[in-house]
Parts: structure tokens; sequence; C-alpha cells
């Protein structure tokens, strides 16, 4: 038996300390998605706790042959699509965003090069229209497969791979847009002599090898 | 390689990179190196993908930190999908099994209950106590119910037995009421018969006897010289033959050895058999 079947085991009894332990694990798989999709830090909040609720109250429901995970971001995005049709999207620079602002302060100089295109990365997701951006956060952050991101939004594989090439080409879009990197074309010059470099490595090692 | 081709062979190396994070295949890229040179649009796209590949080798992706557990707690308390107690209640004996890995940490001597917290009361967990103080009352109301049809089909019973004789009973069967002492005097009068021809049997038991007697006495007789005996050694005391009223006026004269036959016979007739 998994610990995750033994623990909603010990939810579906009413047992609270177990129920805790649920939350303690999966509260912050929940909250990240709602906020990513929501963009607004106390309506994510009370998101969340909906969807929270609803999943100790559907938790008999969940296969236990599957991971729940993907269980679980289906009902935190649902719970998010009708809080979006409920209210108009908040302004493009989310809590999110002005958490990592404020965190992007504390790092020094040497640290702040590292940080800077990750931290990009996260700005410019915001600016991702919210299928993409969900999509993209569900590959590339929560490990879904194609197949589990289309059962969590309803949509099919092939859908969900071409809303994550859409998503990847805009960002890169919107990080060559904030100049994250000066000289685009730099990058593939590196790669080529990267490549050259190893051929010549390889090459050398050959003749080496035919010397002896 | 064709447009279609490194588009391919891009999206499968980030789908790569997702795998072994923060490594970037140059040997798989050679071709579209290769591609790109002659292609500016792959090569616009091959630039966009080493940007969007070199942020996510050095993003982290972050969870904001947040604490929904009391809130969570409490909206699911108020929908009843928390023991009622609020304490940590394993609510049954599937989620007690569970525990039992953690009863090394008990004091508690009992293995079941060791992982169960205390409630009061009867000691034991407030979901499991109430259920079986549920099947308690069940069964003991269902016992009382048996118990109450039980006495009331009983106490109809009597009732019905009580009333029959008065309110049910035919014309017929009091007629019948009505005739049994004759009945009854009928069955004397059979055991009086029967008594009677259980006393024919006996007396027809003796006189076979006698008349053996009575062939022997003749015999008697005659060794003895004795002539005024009856001559016929079947025929009976006192009967009469018809050819000659002289000789059986004669022969009805009992000597003194018929006649201490004749007294036997008597007592033999009377009951008091004897052996001869």
């Amino acid at each position: 038996m998994s610990e995750d079947v033994q623990l909603v085991q010990q939810c579906l009894s009413g047992d609270e300390l177990s129920m805790r332990a649920f939350l303690r694990k999966y509260q912050g798989l929940v909250f990240s998605i709602c906020l990513r999709m929501l963009g607004h830090r106390e309506d994510a909040e009370d998101v969340a706790q909906d969807a929270l609720v609803r999943v100790f109250r559907n938790l008999e429901k969940w296969d236990q042959q599957r991971p729940i995970k993907p269980w679980l971001l289906t009902i935190a995005a649902n719970r998010c699509r009708t809080a979006l049709e409920k209210r108009s999207k908040l302004p493009s620079q989310n809590d999110l965003a002005i958490d990592l602002a404020s965190e992007r302060r504390e790092h020094s100089k040497h640290e702040q090069d590292q940080l800077d295109i990750g931290e990009e990365l996260e700005l410019a997701l915001d600016e991702l229209r919210d299928d993409y951006r969900t999509c993209f956060v569900m590959y590339h952050q929560e490990e879904l497969s194609y197949q589990e991101i289309g059962e969590v939004l309803g949509c099919p594989q092939g859908t969900i791979k071409t809303w994550l090439h859409r998503a990847r080409a805009q960002l890169a879009k919107r990080l060559q847009e904030r100049g994250v990197v000066a000289d685009p074309s730099a990058l593939v010059d590196n790669v080529k002599r990267e490549f050259e470099t190893t051929k010549r490595h390889d090459v050398s090692e050959r003749d080496c090898e035919e010397r002896l | 390689m064709n447009c279609q081709e490194v588009r391919e062979q891009l999206d499968a190396a980030l789908d790569e990179q997702r795998v072994v994070s923060g490594q970037t295949n140059v040997d798989r890229d050679a071709d579209v190196v290769a591609h790109a040179e002659s292609c500016p649009d792959c090569r616009v796209l091959y630039e966009e993908h080493l940007l969007i590949e070199s942020a996510l080798a050095v993003w982290t992706p972050r969870r904001p930190a947040v604490d929904l557990t009391d809130r969570v707690i409490e909206a699911a308390r108020e929908e009843g999908l928390i023991s009622s107690n609020g304490s940590a209640v394993a609510a049954d004996v599937g989620s007690a099994e569970l525990r039992v890995g953690q009863l090394g940490s008990d004091d508690s001597p009992y293995l079941f209950t060791a992982a169960l917290p205390r409630t009061g009361l009867f000691d034991t967990p407030s979901r499991l106590q109430s259920r079986l103080q549920i099947l308690a009352t069940a069964t003991t109301a269902v016992l009382l119910l048996l118990a109450a049809f039980i006495v009331f089909r009983e106490g109809q019973n009597q009732m019905a037995k009580d009333e029959r004789p008065a309110q049910q009973l035919s014309p017929d069967r009091q007629l019948r009421q009505l005739v049994e002492p004759q009945d009854q005097v009928a069955d004397i009068g059979h055991l009086v018969a029967d008594a009677q021809s259980a006393w024919q049997g006996i007396t027809s038991r003796v006189s076979h006897q006698a008349s053996g007697f009575s062939v022997f006495v003749p015999d008697l007789k005659n060794e003895l010289g004795i002539s005024d005996v009856m001559e016929s050694p079947e025929r009976a005391p006192g009967s009469v033959n018809p050819d000659n009223d002289e000789e059986s006026q004669k022969s009805t004269r009992p000597s003194a050895v018929e006649k201490a036959f004749e007294f036997l016979f008597d007592e033999a007739g009377s009951g008091n058999t004897r052996t001869i």
C-alpha cells in the first residue's frame, strides 16, 4: 500500500491528524497552481481552500491505482476556471511577481546574474495566456505527462503539445524582449563553437589512437 | 533535415531536458545547427530554443509559502468531514490497523487500543464507541419487539382457548357432550362383555380338563370292579338318555365318586382352579 493510499484511507475515516498531514503535503501544489492561474494571492488562497475541501469531500472517488497529483490538480484547475469566469483577471503583475521582486533585492550581484534568467522566466510566465501558462507549469514544474495534463485540462494530447510549444516560443520572445540575452545569435554561435570543439577533440583522440 | 524535423527535434530536446535537467545535448543539435546555418527561420527558432533551454536550466520552480491547514480543517469540520470529537481519531478498525506501526512508542499493553487515542467514557474511540452503542441499542430494540410479539401472541391464544367452549361449539358438539354419559355406560358394558367372554374361556378350559379326567375315572372303576358307574365316560352329569328312561333315571343317581367329581367340577367352575 502506497503512502498516499494509506494517508487517504486515514483521511476518509475522519482522522484530523491525517488530514493535516495530507494538507501539509499537497496544499503547496494546489495553491501554486491556483496562484498561477488566478494571479492573485488572496483569490488563490480562497480557491485553494475551496479546492482542498472538495478534495476531502470526494476523496473516496480517487482511483487509488493512479497518481494523486493529477487528480488534485484537476480539481484545483476546475475551481480556478470557475473563479475566472466570475471575475475579470487582475493586472499582469501579480502577487507572485511582487514576491519575486522583493527576493531579488536580497541577492548579491554575482548571484543576480544566475537568478536573472530564471526569474525573468517566472515573470514572463505571468504574461502568458492562461492555458499556455497552466500547461507549461504542469509540464515543467509539476512534471506531469502530456496525457495527464490533457486529463486535467480536458484537452487532447495534441492540443497540449501545441500549447506547450507556443508557450515556450512566447516565453523565449518575452525573454528576448526583456533583454535577458543581449545577442540571441550569440547563443547559436556558442553552440557552434562548442560543437566544433567537441568535434576537434574527437578527431584528436582518433589521431592519437591511430598513432598508437 | 527539414524545418518540420527541426521543430520536432527542438521540442523533443526540451522534453528530454525536463528529465535530465540543466543539460544540453550538443551532439544531437549538430544537425539542427547545420540546418539553421542555411535557414533563417529555423535559426530564429533555434535561438529561441537555446534561450528557453538556458532559462529552464536555471529555473527553480518555487511554491509560494502558504498555510491553509487551519482554514481547510475548519471548513471540513463544518461539513462534517472530521470526527466529531475533533481529536486524532482512528475511526474504525481499518485505520487502526494502519497505525499498528506506531505502537512502539505507546506504553499501552494492548495491541489494538494502543494506537487509538482515548476519549473517556468507555475509554474507546468515539466513533467506534458510538457505532457499538448504536448496534447494542438496535439489538435490544429488536429483542424487546420480539418478546412483545411473543407475549401478544400467547395472550391471544389463551383468550381464544377461554372463549371457544362458550362461543364456538357447534350443536353437534353440544349434542355429543350430552350423549357422552351413555357412551361411558356402553364402554362399561363392553368391559363386562369382555370379562364374561374371558370367564367362558376359563370355564371351557376347565371343562376340557374335566372331560379328560372323566375318561380316566371309568378306567379306574373297571380296575376297581365298580359297576354302578355311568356307561359313557363322555356323558355329562345330569344328561338324559331319551332311548332308555329307566336306565337314564338309574344313571342319573350319582354315586359317591360322581358326587366327589361334581364337587370338583363346581369348584373349577367357580374359578378356584386346582391342580387335578
